[in-house]
């Protein structure tokens, strides 16, 4: 078990609710995960349409009866992240937010600035803020320094699936912020990508696209929980030093045939 | 009446509504969703007492899926 925020949960995944091929897959595959935190969105309700797929979606994702995690994406500004957040927290009824603020549409990139000055104000509004951030250890000392207890680095951009881009960065930031709790958001496209920020001491990951998009999404998201496992145990077994030069592992001693050629 | 702006879309509303009524109005009472006008975030607390005026940008929002 592991705290996150004001809750003790025991799976180190965060899952996204987007892009499954369907709403029965997306549900089983959340379940298949063991993961005890899903992310959403706000959208706008087609009016006009008499669409009922926000609500359809809701009653899915409440059987599930697990934490929810709503999301500011695409917005742009300090003004429409505060916003997104403030209505999200009525509909969602949870005071959580992932809070993204984009600075560069091509690589869809966090506004560092915006991302601090938004994370103030939500802090003031009694928000728990999970800043998606970039891997800059002073932006992740700032977001500290202005109330977050949670940080998400991203591992790569958002939806390539590249994994750990700057391991250097990541590391530093897990070893300089010791008391925060870390969990790698973006990027993640493999189970052994998870599994490797585990193992640097980070206490999760975020993903979406690696297991809604996989081509079995229920069976990749049972095995990212394996990964996740693995990452963690590892972890906190311990592992060795890298080293330069070979070195047996099998007792060299009584070696038959030892210098005889 | 007024015009006012519904998720972009344009909409004719009784002169003086507030939102209360206006939601009764686009048949959505008891639905789940979130509503900022002129991107400032509307409590449900405050449909009552909120006035509508013409060229109000209306925002209302459901849950949808997300990563």
């Amino acid at each position: 078990m592991w705290q996150l925020a004001d809750k003790t949960i025991s799976s180190r995944l965060l899952i996204g609710s987007a892009l499954y091929p369907s709403p029965d897959v997306m549900q089983k595959s959340i379940k298949a995960s063991g993961s005890e935190v899903v992310t959403v969105s706000v959208r706008r309700q087609n009016v006009s349409a008499e669409s009922e797929t926000g609500h359809d979606f809701w009653r899915l994702l409440q059987e599930l009866k697990i934490n929810i995690l709503p999301n500011t994406a695409g917005c742009h500004s300090v003004k429409e992240a505060v916003t997104t957040a403030q209505m999200a927290r009525e509909l969602f009824d949870t005071n959580w937010v992932k809070l993204e603020v984009i600075g560069d549409e091509y690589n869809l990139q966090p506004d560092p600035f915006a991302l601090l000055e938004a994370t103030k104000e939500l802090i003031s509004q009694g928000f728990e803020v999970f800043p998606y951030c970039t891997d800059d250890l002073v932006l992740c000392q700032k977001l500290v320094e202005a109330g977050c207890r949670i940080l998400m680095p991203w591992g790569s951009p958002i939806g390539t699936g590249k994994g750990l881009l700057n391991p250097y960065a990541l590391k530093n930031i897990r070893e300089r912020l010791p008391e925060i709790t870390l969990i790698v958001d973006a990027g993640i496209g493999l189970p052994s990508h998870a599994a490797q920020a585990l193992e640097m001491g980070y206490d999760g990951v975020l993903l979406n696209t690696a297991v809604a998009q996989a081509s079995d999404p229920v069976k990749m998201a049972q095995a990212f929980k394996y990964a996740l496992l693995a990452g963690r145990e590892g972890y906190e077994a311990g592992a060795i030093q890298e080293r330069n030069l070979a070195k047996p592992s099998t007792p060299t001693i009584g070696t038959p045939f030892w210098h005889q050629s | 009446m007024m015009k006012i702006q519904l998720n972009g879309e344009d909409k004719s509303l009784n002169s003086d509504s507030n939102l209360y009524e206006a939601i009764e109005e686009w048949q959505l009472l008891g639905q789940n969703f979130a509503i900022a006008i002129n991107e400032q975030f509307i409590p449900k607390s405050a449909y009552n007492s909120t006035r509508l005026s013409e060229g109000d940008r209306v925002e209302l929002v459901v849950p949808m899926q997300g990563g």
